[in-house]
């Protein structure tokens, strides 16, 4: 026993079967088939999320968002965004994941309709999303919430986007938030700690 | 105990979110790390057992319910006790954080008194009569 | 406004910015590795050194080379100038002395003797990590007699990989083995440089594995602990985000990822779980759904 020597054969491990058509692998019993299978699906997004609502296994959930992070298509956004209305806590926070990571010019286009949304938290969700995403508009996007929106914890999402972003521009607007919300000592703190932090730039 | 300040470790995805627990939480006494994911949480966690966790639901890398699970399935963490913050304010998000293992909940934004009140009372720490 | 254009008299390979983009863009898609406007000068120095070397008239030609190259021996050679081999014997030996204390205790938990444990040096450069690993294991893992230990090792440099299997290292590489662990396991083989003993030599499995090609990693599976440290810092989000999936698949459920000591899973994977050891936190792939969270 102790160290083998390389090269030996190893008994216990068998190398995984060819890969047969990667739609019908996708659905099979073996996670690791289903994982190569997902890895081969990039160009049918649809496919993709239509099997992350009945996937159980987390390497092949991963497999097949890094496909449609990798894909980046519109289609590939599009499919991805009716998770953040879902109540399954880990894949919406997965999806909104992975749309930070795709162009932003596929994501954004895709976000004014869920800004508007009645569910306070989807719109709070699209909020952070738009912070995250390196877009030309993002500024005027989370400007506009905090001119706007009347949930207070949406507007606070923007605010915390606004931060990481540093722009000095935006510190106006973050006045006429606070001077929406006068009572509230939570918004009252944020938007110091937003004018702290981005004047020090 | 003693007098030796309370630590509490507070994860949470947002700066503007962490900045503000810190300062309600140190103005109160008490002495504050921070953790951006579950993930980071559950690291600092299991290196350095705080006396009470702040933990925000939604997170990526994993929620804030993963990260309680996973903190009571640990013996050294078992017994810490753990306040959920939220945006979410349904009873069911309630029902979710007690099952995954919070002593407590709240709704954000939480205000000072209410954050620091809760505080003292998962840590043991007296509670003065308020007006 | 543009960037100015760079003090030093350092080489220039004429390549306009959106060229360099492009070729960081081909390097980060065929290999994981990441090279932002900030390492310009690094990538430009190597660039420039593979021009003349190839005769390419101007950027375009070599970038065309690079990417219509099938046997892809040209991405190789530019691979091989741009990873960083800094590394040494015993390197950050706290997480070996977690791997032959505690890690490898819970791996063997319901084994059977003569079972086959696997283990993999991923990015293992000039191989001293494998080595390490190996050294550790025969000398401070009280159970090596009762198990077949396989001790994998790869990396998509070349001519690291060479220099792995030749297994000749300096002075400065040995400085933190005791005098006694030299003696055992290396030859002096000229003054100053030492060879690594047959017989470890011919149990580490050296092989060239780029992380982001499907096929090459196929032959990896049922790892029960992987090092993978200070390899992810070159990647760039997406490619670390790959790069632990990759690893999550080769892993037999409840293997260990051991990352570098400024890295973490927190930034990288939502696969793992940490875990506490006395000497080190180690990344866990879940053993079932139910730990999974």
């Amino acid at each position: 026993m102790g160290l083998i020597k390389a090269g030996s054969k190893d008994k216990g491990a068998e190398a995984p079967p060819p890969a047969g058509d990667p739609l019908e692998a996708l659905e099979t019993g073996d996670a690791s088939a289903r994982r190569r299978a997902a890895q081969a699906l990039a160009a049918r997004p649809e496919v993709l999320c239509a099997r992350l609502t009945r996937e159980p296994d987390p390497g092949v959930r991963e497999a097949i968002l890094t496909a449609l992070v990798r894909g980046g298509s519109p289609e590939a956004a599009a499919c991805l965004l009716p998770f953040l209305e879902g109540e399954d806590v880990s894949l919406r926070n997965a999806a909104i994941e992975a749309l930070q990571q795709m162009p932003p010019d596929s994501v954004m286009p895709h976000l004014d309709t869920l800004l508007a949304h009645e569910d306070s938290d989807v719109r709070i969700f699209t909020v952070q999303l738009v912070a995250k995403l390196p877009h030309p508009e993002r500024l005027d996007r989370l400007v506009a919430v905090m001119e706007r929106e009347p949930h207070v914890n949406v507007c606070l999402a923007a605010v915390e986007g606004v931060v990481e972003l540093g722009r000095l521009e935006a510190l106006p607007a973050l006045d006429r938030l606070k001077a929406r919300f006068p009572d509230d000592p939570v918004v009252a703190f944020t938007v110091e700690a937003a004018h702290r932090r981005v004047g020090q730039d | 105990m003693g007098d030796a300040a309370r630590r509490v470790l507070v994860v949470d995805d947002a700066v503007t979110v962490r900045a503000y627990v810190r300062q309600v939480l140190e103005a109160d006494g008490f002495a504050v790390e921070e953790a951006v994911n579950g993930i980071e949480g559950l690291e600092r966690a299991l290196g350095s057992p705080p006396d009470l966790l702040v933990v925000d639901v939604n997170m990526p890398k994993m929620d804030g319910y993963a990260m309680l699970r996973a903190v009571r399935r640990e013996e050294t963490l078992r017994d810490v006790p753990a306040l959920m913050v939220s945006t979410e304010a349904k009873e069911s998000d309630r029902l979710k954080a007690l099952a995954a293992g919070a002593n407590w909940y709240l709704v954000k934004p939480a205000r000072p008194q209410a954050l620091a009140l809760a505080a003292r009372l998962l840590t043991g720490r007296p509670v003065e009569a308020t007006p | 406004m543009a960037a100015p254009r760079s003090e030093s008299a350092g080489p220039s390979s004429g390549a306009s910015p959106a060229e360099y983009e492009a070729l960081c863009s081909y390097l980060r898609q065929r290999t994981g590795l990441s090279f932002g406007e900030n390492k310009r000068y690094y990538v430009e120095r190597r660039v420039v050194e593979r021009m003349g070397a190839v005769g390419a008239r101007d950027f375009t030609a070599y970038l065309d080379l690079l990417r219509r190259q099938t046997s892809g021996e040209e991405l190789q050679l530019l691979v091989n100038l741009m990873t960083v081999n800094e590394t040494y014997f015993f390197r950050e030996k706290y997480q070996f002395d977690c791997l032959v204390n505690s890690a490898l205790d819970e791996v063997v938990r319901g084994r059977k003797p003569g079972d086959r444990i696997r283990v993999w040096s991923a990015g293992c450069s000039t191989g001293e990590e494998p080595y390490s690993i190996a050294i550790m294991l025969l000398e401070f893992w009280k159970r090596v007699d009762e198990f077949e230990i396989e001790v994998r090792a790869s990396d998509i440099d070349s001519r690291a990989l060479a220099r792995a299997r030749e297994g000749i290292y300096e002075e400065r590489s040995l400085q933190f083995l005791p005098p006694h662990l030299i003696t055992k396991y290396f030859a002096q083989v000229a003054p100053g440089r030492w060879q690594i003993i047959d017989e470890l030599r011919e149990s580490i499995d050296f092989s060239h594995v780029n992380l982001m090609d499907a096929n090459g990693m196929a032959r990896f599976h049922d790892l029960d602990v992987i090092f993978c440290r200070n390899l992810l810092i070159y990647f760039d989000d997406l490619g670390r985000r790959e790069a632990a999936s990759a690893f999550y698949d080769a892993l037999a459920p409840g293997g260990f990822v051991f990352l570098g000591h400024s890295e973490s899973m927190s930034r990288m994977s939502s696969l793992y779980l940490p875990r506490r050891f006395p000497e080190a936190i180690v990344y866990q792939k879940p053993r079932s759904d139910a730990d999974a969270g």
